[in-house]
């Protein structure tokens, strides 16, 4: 029996020395909790943001549903996680669900499945979900989107795999994982993550915009040039997807929701490349279609897609589809001057541009920004 | 509770522990009480609701193996006919309930209603008991091998609770005989390292060809039967190739963890299949494919209807064959794509059985390269493309879907290249996978090393469970549930 023992341990000792170190250094960064110990309001100032799984779906609908039932809900993709509690009044929840929803099925699924309904949603249709050769819109499209994610072994495996990559690659720093109360790799060794209020902090990439894999938009002109990656050419744009949006808008209705929503912005570059590259001319008719169903429902349509402005200009976009917080600053400033239904909820669209006047004045990081273009 | 996980390894290593404690080992009713626990802890880990019913089940017939052997030595054979009797209704009745009870139903009221008489059924709420398929038969062999008087009827409820709720295999098989488990129950255990060392190394094989090429494969194949009407000719036939592989390699790995953990208890489990893909037709290959099922299945039904059908000759063979082959195909599921895929095979013994080369069973020998013979070969992959058209009733749907996709065979399509996304690192788990069928043909699992002076050094062994480890954590896909757990 012992010797059965003794040939099992020297079989698995290898393994156990392999694995154990990344699963203690994945561990201490909090990288392999189970799903509901990281549901809880975070302190201001901590970022959560894990780097060997994805949660950010599941994330976003369990901290709205079960803590923050906000009035003001921000709904949508990763482009709409810039706008920031900062711009509601008083008294007035808030909490930005962006990055919990990829394609336009999802918004309805998300609502359906909250307990509670909020009273105003501001939310983004990215203009890829008008087009017929999205990736994300009908294959990755389940019905199970927004269950509680359970531990995989075969997920901790991989994780560990990988973390000896990016240990090997120079992207992580044994120092800081021991060292920082942040939680997850990205948080920790890049500053990335969301926020209290769910909005995403891009540290480093706001820090040190040379970082970014998007720097001068060098990887988004590669996507409309291979015309792949959320950015396949489309003449025309797919006019199915508004029957889903036509049911989200009634949905809204019945439960006495007001929604607003918009076309997020591309950087002013990257709207002339798209222009004049001739490909995505569904772009052009995105506007006019969301603007005939919305007016069937008591929600209002705004178009983003082209937006440039003393706020709005290439050096204010942390990549080429991506707007920083001044963007979103302004594009709210907007928005709350054109819907005066939502007025009630934030304050006064002056005040919001005196904010960022400020911010542009005093944030070094824009003018550092600026020198890459 | 799937036995490639965590929870398994755990719950396992807990049962062996104890299992081999001294108080177990040395006194036989301990060591069965606490496989019983274990045993209906797993199963109802898997299913707690049917705990009543296997409990229910297994006290009535460890009752009535009791009557029938009161009988018998009384010599009251009637009495002891008529109890065997109720015994096979009762398991069959059982299996009827849970798993037939609403198909057949609905079937015969489509049958009457397309003859003009008017008849609904309204679907009756039956939950399937897991492992229902298995536990059935266990209970009536049971009781039909005590009326042939091969066993003695247990005396210890808990050993025959044991052996019918016997946790390796309860939810997929193999389907054990009374007479060969059973006795392995009783007396002192002492452990049999070599045999246990064996089960390891089928375990990890079990392990290899479960996640690494079944569940790689599930990948593809999942994919294009999902859509396989946009699919083209070329696709559909090396989906149809690969999902027979992909069935063995998911069921063959499940056997042979079932058989490894029982090995680790000093208990061995029927072999359930012999290397179906070196079949040179399509009776060799039912001897040789889920070998627990097909040999009960001819005990009980084939051997009794080849009697009743004597008189026929070789056409009452060809129907005992069709009928054997019908409820082997039935016993699958409630869907007549099982009975489609029975029906199909036993057409297929037809010749064999005229052609005298039914009974045949020639031992497989390589040429002088150490390869299969041209003809073996051929006749290899003849029965390799008959039985995967085969399994494409058992995979389909409905029969209209099977007929569908075996329709999209013959178009131009078929021409073209097929458009599949199957991974290199795959492809090589297969051929690797081929080779070691033939070339461990004579072994139970390929990883029983051969007698050779390169096998004998430790090093040389223990790079082999390295590497099939790694493999293992390097390339298993996202899990999938055992195919045969819906059974």
């Amino acid at each position: 029996m012992r010797r059965l023992y003794h040939k099992i341990l020297i079989i698995f000792l290898p393994f156990i020395l392999f694995y154990g170190f990344p699963t203690v250094c994945l561990y201490r960064a909090g990288e392999l909790f189970s799903f509901d110990t990281y549901l809880h309001p975070l302190e201001k100032g901590r970022l959560f943001g894990l780097a060997y799984s994805y949660y950010d779906k599941e994330y976003k609908y369990y901290m709205t549903n079960d803590y923050m039932r906000p009035q003001v809900l921000v709904l949508g993709s990763s482009r709409i996680m810039q706008v920031k509690s900062n711009i509601v009044r008083p008294g007035v929840s808030f909490y930005n669900a962006g990055g919990a929803v990829q394609n336009v099925y999802e918004f309805r699924l998300f609502l359906e499945k909250l307990a509670y309904k909020p009273e105003l949603i501001i939310a983004n249709f990215d203009q890829f979900y008008f087009n017929p050769y999205y990736e994300d819109q009908k294959g990755l499209f389940s019905r199970d989107v927004y269950e509680k994610p359970a531990f995989s072994f075969t997920k901790y495996l991989n994780s560990c795999a990988t973390f000896y990559e990016d240990l090997f690659a120079d992207k992580i720093n044994l120092r800081e994982l021991f060292r920082s109360d942040q939680i997850g790799v990205t948080a920790i060794c890049t500053q990335r993550g969301f926020t209290t209020d769910g909005t995403y902090y891009d540290g480093m990439v706001e820090t040190h915009p040379e970082v970014s894999i998007d720097y001068n938009f060098k990887g988004t002109m590669e996507r409309i040039r291979n015309k792949n990656l959320r950015f396949q050419g489309c003449d025309h744009a797919d006019k199915s997807i508004l029957g889903e949006v036509d049911s989200l808008l009634t949905f809204c209705d019945q439960h006495d929701i007001m929604f607003v929503g918009f076309l997020p912005p591309f950087a002013p570059k990257i709207s002339d490349v798209l222009e004049k590259d001739g490909h995505y001319g569904y772009l052009n008719e995105i506007p006019e279609l969301l603007n005939e169903v919305a007016s069937r429902h008591q929600a209002v349509m705004m178009d983003f897609t082209r937006y440039e402005n003393q706020y709005a200009s290439d050096c204010f976009f942390l990549d080429g589809f991506h707007g920083s917080d001044l963007v979103y600053y302004a594009m709210m400033a907007d928005m709350i001057d054109s819907v005066p239904q939502i007025q009630k909820y934030f304050i006064p669209s002056d005040s919001i541009r005196m904010q960022n006047n400020r911010q542009l004045r005093q944030h070094t990081k824009y003018h550092e920004f600026r020198y890459a273009f | 509770m799937v036995v490639n996980s965590l929870f398994f390894l755990l719950f396992f290593s807990v049962v062996f522990v104890v299992y081999y404690l001294p108080i177990c080992r040395n006194n036989e009713r301990i060591r069965n009480g606490w496989l019983f626990l274990a045993c209906y802890f797993f199963y109802a880990v898997a299913d707690w609701k049917m705990i009543p019913l296997l409990l229910g089940a297994t006290v009535v017939f460890y009752a009535l193996g009791l009557w029938l052997k009161r009988e018998m030595v009384n010599k009251n054979i009637k009495k002891a006919s008529r109890l065997t009797t109720l015994g096979v209704i009762l398991g069959v009745g059982l299996l009827l309930y849970f798993k037939y009870l609403n198909f057949f139903a609905e079937s015969f009221a489509v049958l009457l209603n397309t003859m003009g008489l008017s008849v609904s059924w309204t679907t009756l709420n039956i939950v399937l008991p897991i492992g229902v398929s298995f536990f059935t038969f266990k209970l009536i062999s049971y009781i039909v091998e005590i009326h042939r008087e091969h066993i003695e009827p247990c005396n210890d409820y808990i050993e025959f609770g044991t052996y019918i709720a016997f946790f390796p295999t309860i939810l997929s098989g193999p389907i054990d005989r009374p007479n060969s488990l059973i006795p392995q129950l009783r007396g002192m255990k002492t452990f049999d390292y070599g045999l246990a060392v064996d089960g390891l190394r089928q375990i990890l094989w079990g392990m290899f060809t479960k996640m690494c090429i079944a569940d790689n494969i599930a990948t593809v194949t999942d994919t294009v039967w999902a859509s396989f009407s946009s699919q083209g000719g070329s696709t559909l036939i090396v989906v149809a190739l690969l999902y027979f592989i992909q069935l063995y390699a998911d069921f063959d790995g499940y056997s042979n963890m079932a058989i490894g953990v029982g090995k680790l208890l000093g208990i061995r489990i029927t072999r359930n299949f012999n290397h179906p893909l070196l079949a040179r037709n399509v009776a060799e290959f039912w001897r040789r494919w889920h070998m627990s099922l097909t040999s009960w299945i001819t005990d009980y039904i084939f051997m009794p209807l080849n009697i009743a059908f004597r008189n026929y000759g070789n056409t009452g063979i060809c129907i005992a064959c069709i009928i054997n082959l019908v409820v082997i195909g039935l016993w699958h599921g409630a869907n007549w794509t099982y009975g489609m895929f029975g029906l199909y095979n036993g057409l297929l013994f037809i010749p064999l059985v005229f052609s005298g080369a039914f009974g045949k069973n020639k031992k497989l020998k390589p040429n002088a390269y150490g390869l299969p013979k041209l003809s073996d070969f051929l006749k290899m992959a003849l029965t390799f493309v008959l039985v995967s058209i085969a399994l494409v009733f058992f995979r389909a749907g409905n029969i209209h879907g099977a007929f569908a996709y075996l329709g999209g065979f013959f178009s131009l399509s078929t021409l073209s290249m097929p458009s599949l996304l199957i991974g290199k690192s795959t492809l090589f788990f297969i051929l690797l996978f081929l080779l070691l069928e033939w070339y461990q043909r004579d072994k139970e699992h390929p990883l029983q090393f051969p007698i050779h002076q390169l096998w004998s050094h430790v090093l040389m062994r223990y790079s082999v469970y390295w590497c099939l480890i790694i493999l293992i954590l390097k390339y298993q896909a996202q899990p999938n549930t055992f195919i045969y757990f819906q059974f």
